[in-house]
């Protein structure tokens, strides 16, 4: 007879095998359930604002819950907006700049293959809804279905620099559907564009989007880790970019100098007890000569820099600066220690690289995502 | 010796765990087609140097491994017919109707120059990188190495308009040391294709490559104005031992399948942009999946385009080779009732020849229709080949012909911006959507 202890060790081993190849590494190309914009800009003053854009691919009404995350900081004397203790100057008296986290969440009903879309600095309600039913006309578009209840709020402050998380979740509970297992496939179904507009030049990305892989519809969503416990495809371990060192001449644009932005956000974040877990990114940057200089910077609930000045306060001797580099083009491989990390690069053409009003044109592009090993410790979201 | 009962139920229930296993070795195998994960083929859309604009291209071993290159270059350009000598001005062109009431160089009106002649010329170079390395050239000045350059100088252009820039570029033997990636040969329009290989030259999985296409505006001048669009390559991801040296499956189990279609959020075309009132272009630029260095292959793109109130309109049509829609121009996307649309693209219908020589069955109205080594004779193709070409049967694709499935499309979008004070720009790949139930084959057979 054979032995019952030897059979279970080798179940549990086909089990394990099995469980740990559902782990990849994410991409941000299909429809997904949960999409992060880990960029949103807007400065009403100097003309800068930020156009989003969320579809649903499917042909049956969806919902998604979504989360603003106001990352600025404010000043302790003043309470307005800073980017460092100079700005909170009142009559000779400083104040500390201190970095903020300030969530508004709201819902967004889609019907059929509907695409919305709306400018961070208006919002979208009331009778801007395309799909809006009423008494008179309670199926206003081609399909059945209508965009009542939602109501996307303007950015609670200007200047803003922040993200949006957006969930499909099921519109009685906002949380997503249980799915997976032997329940129904999960909602995969949003994409997602952000376009932040500067003047007139734009800037325009991809949402990172998660696939859902099971839900046991409860608050708290399991990003990654464990495959058997895993709810979403997993955060980056790594993000990879590709990059023009900052004050490189253009090969093109010739006398003008390249100058890129990073922006960097936690996968993990909690809406119900308004934590930010600290995250450390560490930055490994290779050269065209594979020369190798490294740094690393604490997050503070959004990391949004130029590249030269992740490292000093000096832009031509940041490990991200040509003169420091040496080389036109380099590659950085960030880490996040302590939790996944999302994030978008954004390169730019200026006469005087360090001088962000000299820009002249301005493009994003999505990072590279790596993941390492199979059951990482996972990132949570932790709703309402 | 003891010998071992045999118990049914547990031998079925050994067998049921083990097809688990092998379930789940399958699902971390699932390759797939993706612009933010590394692959062993990298491929840039659209690609553009037509004095208009240029484009810079980044490429990035990411591995710790040398990765060796061997890119194709194909230039999809069309030229009106009508085109007054080229000292002159040439017209190019997407469609025949690109060719009407164009602008002759004394200011005239040209009512007709067209048809539009589609070119299609690929090109190819080779490229080491060593671990980690990234890399970039300039489409249409290519790149030499100059180990002379040192450290921190700027990139600077020798008497054969090359660009010269400190860095580390290594031959393959092919090309010699100090190999150099050559200049585009006159206006470009199209696409590029990076494969990993071996150090011999044969096809390699090793997913190590991803890139960047950055598409630079150009002033009158020639100088770059520094309007950007940049987007992710597309990246496919490989495993094991390719089957061919030189010729891709992407079947799943090879090479990472096509998305079986595509979808693009973006702004209605003709419309404003919201915040800074500048008037939206909308250019889809579409390739297709298969490939091959003998003909361009044909591609059915099938656009279906929803607006905001959830109306669909349909367009799109048969294009080779490199497919640059113009939004205002397609029945999908033009003339919208909201601002903020999503397009789906697939490849339907038609076919494409797979293998075959024209026996005289294949119609033609001039050389170019009977591909590489073909005449047209009589409104006959003689010679040359078939493959590419659209077919519904196999007796489509002449003699020894076999008409393959459609090919799968990969995008690009791009929306232009003019007006406002800054004529601006951005682009992005199209959303990747399932994946596809047909094969393609990306081949650079002839190129070694």
């Amino acid at each position: 007879m054979l032995n019952k202890w030897k059979l279970a060790s080798f179940a549990s081993a086909i089990v394990v095998m099995g469980a740990a190849a559902v782990s990849a590494a994410p991409d941000h190309d299909n429809p997904s359930g949960l999409l992060m914009y880990p960029k949103i800009e807007v400065d009403l003053s100097n003309n800068v604002d930020t156009r989003l854009h969320i579809s649903n691919t499917s042909s049956e009404q969806t919902m998604a819950h979504c989360f603003y995350v106001n990352a600025n900081s404010h000043c302790t004397n003043t309470g307005g907006v800073c980017e460092s203790f100079a700005d909170c100057n009142d009559n000779g008296v400083f104040g500390a700049c201190v970095p903020g986290w300030i969530e508004t969440n709201f819902d967004i009903f889609f019907t059929s293959n509907q695409p919305i879309g709306w400018v961070a600095s208006a919002g979208l309600a009331g009778d801007e809804l395309p799909c809006r039913a009423t008494f008179l006309n309670p199926n206003p578009c081609f399909g059945n279905g209508s965009n009542n209840g939602t109501r996307i709020p303007p950015i609670s402050e200007t200047p803003f620099v922040g993200e949006l998380k957006c969930i499909e979740a099921d519109p009685d509970t906002r949380l997503p559907v249980p799915c997976g297992g032997t329940g129904p496939a999960c909602a995969n179904n949003l994409t997602g564009h952000a376009a932040i507009t500067a003047g007139g030049d734009v800037a325009s990305y991809h949402a990172a989007g998660l696939e859902a892989l099971q839900n046991d519809g409860s608050t708290d969503l399991i990003i990654g880790g464990d495959p058997a416990a895993a709810e979403y495809e997993p955060c980056a371990e790594v993000l990879v970019m590709d990059f023009v060192f900052d004050g490189a001449v253009d090969p093109i644009g010739d006398p003008l100098q390249a100058s890129s932005e990073l922006t960097l956000i936690p996968c993990t974040q909690d809406f119900r007890g308004r934590n930010t877990p600290p995250i450390t990114a560490q930055f490994l940057v290779y050269n065209e000569f594979e020369q190798r200089l490294s740094t690393s910077r604490r997050l503070e609930c959004l990391m949004d820099s130029p590249i030269s000045a992740i490292d000093t306060g000096d832009p031509s001797r940041s490990i991200f600066s040509v003169d420091v580099g040496g080389t036109v083009t380099g590659q950085a491989r960030i880490r996040g220690v302590g939790g996944g990390l999302a994030g978008v690069a954004m390169l730019a053409t200026a006469t005087d690289f360090s001088d962000s009003t000299t820009r002249v044109g301005r493009s994003a592009y999505a990072l590279d995502t790596v993941v390492e090993t199979a059951d990482s410790a996972p990132d949570t979201i932790s709703l309402p | 010796m003891r010998l071992l009962e045999r118990n049914p139920r547990l031998s079925g229930l050994m067998l049921g765990l083990a097809v688990l296993a092998l379930a789940g070795v399958r699902a971390q195998a699932q390759l797939e087609v993706t612009s933010t994960r590394p692959g062993s083929i990298a491929i840039f859309p659209k690609v553009i140097s037509d004095g208009t604009r240029d484009t810079i291209i980044s490429l990035t071993n990411t591995t710790n491994m040398m990765a060796y290159v061997h890119c194709e270059a194909t230039n999809g350009i069309g030229e009106c017919a009508g085109s007054p000598d080229p000292a002159n001005q040439t017209y190019y062109c997407n469609v025949d109707e690109d060719c009407l009431n164009v602008t002759d160089p004394n200011g005239s009106t040209v009512a007709n120059a067209g048809p539009c002649e589609v070119r299609w010329q690929p090109g190819d170079y080779d490229l080491v990188l060593t671990a980690q390395q990234p890399t970039f050239w300039r489409v249409s000045t290519g790149r030499v190495q100059d180990p002379n350059l040192n450290s921190g100088d700027s990139c600077t252009t020798n008497g054969a308009n090359q660009t010269l820039c400190p860095g580390f570029f290594l031959g393959n033997g092919n090309n010699g040391a100090g190999a150099n990636i050559p200049g585009a040969s006159g206006a470009f329009r199209g696409e590029i294709r990076c494969f990993q290989t071996d150090m011999s030259g044969s096809l390699s999985t090793g997913n190590a490559l991803k890139g960047e296409a950055i598409i630079e505006a150009l002033n009158t001048d020639g100088s770059g104005a520094g309007l950007l669009s940049a987007y992710n390559s597309l990246n496919v991801e490989g495993q094991g031992t390719p089957v061919s040296t030189d010729t891709a499956n992407l079947n799943g189990s090879e090479y990472a399948r096509c998305p079986d279609s595509l979808t693009i959020d973006h702004l209605a075309p003709g419309e404003t942009d919201p915040i800074s009132g500048a008037d939206v272009e909308v250019e889809l630029t579409f390739i297709p999946c298969t490939y091959n260095t003998i003909n361009p292959t044909s591609m059915r793109v099938a656009l279906n385009t929803y607006d905001q109130m959830e109306v669909p309109r349909s367009g799109g049509d048969i294009r080779t080779c490199w497919a640059n829609y113009r939004g205002s121009e397609d029945g999908a996307t033009a003339n919208r009732d909201t601002l903020y649309l999503r397009t789906t693209a697939a490849a339907a219908q038609s076919g494409n020849c797979s293998a075959g020589v024209p026996d005289g069955s294949i119609s033609c109205s001039s050389d170019s229709d009977c591909g590489r080594g073909g005449v047209c004779f009589d409104n006959a193709c003689q010679g040359g080949s078939t493959i590419g070409r659209t077919c519904a049967v196999d007796a489509n694709c002449g003699t020894g012909g076999v008409c393959g499935p459609p090919s799968g499309i990969l995008g690009v979008a791009e929306t232009l911006y003019d007006g406002g004070g800054i004529p601006g720009s951005s682009a992005e790949v199209a959303h990747l959507v399932g994946t596809r139930g047909d094969d393609d084959t990306m081949s650079t057979a002839g190129e070694f």
